[in-house]
């Protein structure tokens, strides 16, 4: 797995938790730790991670994973602004990442193996989307694409269709602006 | 509390230190191998660059050195084809001259007229060996207007009569203007012209005229040749190997190398820095207009006779 993904859990620990948080779990999980954004890792470490951090948190490895994704979308956002040019929707942005991100990031990375996913318009306006990896780390895009939702103000809900857990998961997502919230 | 001591605090964040150490020269390290195969693949396109380079001249050379050799071996065909034909055309002459009956004499009529055809389509080829070769020799000189209509006169009546055509040259309120040019350039130019409306003109009326843009100070040499033929379909190539190629070669043509002779002519006056504007269609007259410009030399000295190579043989080819 790409360091950059790495990177952006640690700095959602680092948020969501503390810095300390982060050096507790890299030494329990018993890893080096050592992430630079375009080394490759063992996909493991993100196993052991999660593991101790379930531990740690009491949080079931799906909530877990689920809730660093959603965090770390910043972190990507913020390091690879040129991929969210022009876009304006959480949407746009889930299509684009086949045809254009995607194809960049193996323009930079040769070795890297990104997640494969194909979208479908459902008759009722959601986005059906299949994640197709070996690592069944759908989970993760989930929690991404939660994240997403976030940064474009829109509110996410998505619902497992088939294949927890599978290197083939599909979920709807239905989109829509955000609620607004107000103390008065 | 671990963070509470200030040595375990301290060896946490040396450990943090120096996972971010590890993760720069891990970074660094990654960047210097992407930057030598970088270095590398940039090497390998330069060295197979240059590969394809030097094929390609080498391609290039031999492709020269084959054209070359054919246009020597025409040109020298040409040359060698003209003596026994001038041989042929002047006994011809004297057979016409001197025929026993009516029909000696059509006959070898027939047969000069054959082969001034012949020596014309040879003359062309030894100009465009000329042209082609990429020397062609510029020898300008002040001419006046009227001088150049007489000239033309002489030279195309005799051949304008033996067409049953007649020849009207004239230069008008240019008669008196004068322009400096390439005499003998302009004239094989509208030697192409003057006898290609020679073989059209119907009802055997050629008319030519000689101009200038402005008499008191031209520019500008404009000669216009006018027949009233049925005229042509004006060949859209300005190449002459294309021309060459696209000419009619079918049983059915009317007029030997036609865009041939119409590209070399367009091709000359570009080379003098003019141009040759054709207006024909089939079933219309034709109307030429070559445009020669006033050379005249900034220093009269330089006017003399001179012989260049920078003549754009890309034109041609």
């Amino acid at each position: 797995m790409k360091g950059i993904i790495y990177n952006a859990v640690e700095e959602a620990v680092t948020e969501l938790y503390s810095a300390d948080t982060w050096d507790d779990l890299v030494e329990a999980a018993g890893i080096d730790g050592s992430y630079t954004a375009i080394g490759t890792y063992d996909d493991n470490d993100l196993g052991r991670l999660v593991t101790v951090g379930c531990e740690a948190t009491g949080l079931d490895a799906g909530e877990l994973v689920r809730a660093l994704g959603r965090q770390a979308f910043g972190h990507l956002a913020r390091r690879h602004p040129e991929f969210l040019v022009g876009m304006e929707s959480t949407r746009a942005f889930l299509v684009s990442v086949e045809d254009i991100i995607h194809p960049e990031v193996m323009k930079l990375h040769p070795d890297a193996t990104p997640p494969r996913f194909s979208f479908e318009d459902l008759p009722d306006g959601t986005l059906r989307m299949t994640y197709h990896s070996q690592r069944k780390l759908g989970v993760l895009a989930e929690g991404l694409i939660y994240g997403a939702s976030d940064w474009f103000g829109e509110e996410a809900t998505i619902t497992l269709v088939d294949g927890a857990g599978a290197e083939r998961t599909t979920y709807d997502i239905a989109l829509a602006p955000a609620a607004v919230t107000s103390d008065a | 509390m671990e963070s509470d001591d200030p040595s375990k605090r301290i060896q946490r964040l040396e450990r943090r230190i120096q996972r971010e150490r590890t993760a720069r020269e891990e970074a660094e390290s990654i960047a210097d191998r992407r930057m030598r195969e970088l270095w590398i693949a940039n090497q390998d396109l330069d060295r197979r660059v240059a590969d394809r380079t030097e094929s390609l001249e080498v391609a290039l050379e031999q492709l020269e050195r084959a054209t070359n050799a054919t246009a020597g071996f025409f040109s020298s065909l040409s040359h060698e084809m003209m003596t026994p034909l001038n041989g042929i055309i002047g006994m011809l002459d004297l057979l016409a001259d001197n025929a026993y009956t009516e029909t000696n004499r059509s006959w070898t009529e027939a047969a000069l007229k054959s082969a001034d055809r012949l020596s014309f389509l040879l003359h062309r080829l030894l100009d465009l060996g000329e042209i082609r070769s990429g020397r062609v020799a510029f020898s300008v000189s002040q001419v006046r207007c009227g001088d150049l209509a007489d000239q033309l006169a002489q030279q195309w009546q005799s051949h304008c009569l033996k067409r049953q055509k007649l020849l009207s040259v004239s230069s008008g309120a240019s008669e008196n203007a004068q322009i400096w040019i390439d005499l003998r350039l302009t004239e094989r130019i509208l030697a192409e012209f003057i006898s290609n409306a020679s073989l059209h003109a119907e009802s055997g009326v050629v008319s030519v005229e000689v101009g200038v843009d402005d008499p008191a100070a031209p520019s500008w040499l404009t000669i216009t040749v006018k027949d009233n033929g049925n005229g042509f379909v004006v060949p859209e190539s300005r190449d002459l190997m294309t021309a060459m190629a696209e000419a009619d070669h079918s049983p059915a043509r009317t007029h030997d190398g036609l865009g041939i002779g119409l590209s070399f002519a367009g091709h000359l006056a570009e080379l003098l820095g003019g141009r040759a504007d054709i207006v024909s269609a089939p079933g219309s007259p034709t109307e030429v207009t070559v445009w020669i410009p006033n050379q005249e030399p900034a220093n009269e000295e330089s006017a003399s006779s001179e012989t260049t190579d920078a003549i754009p043989v890309n034109l041609l080819l």
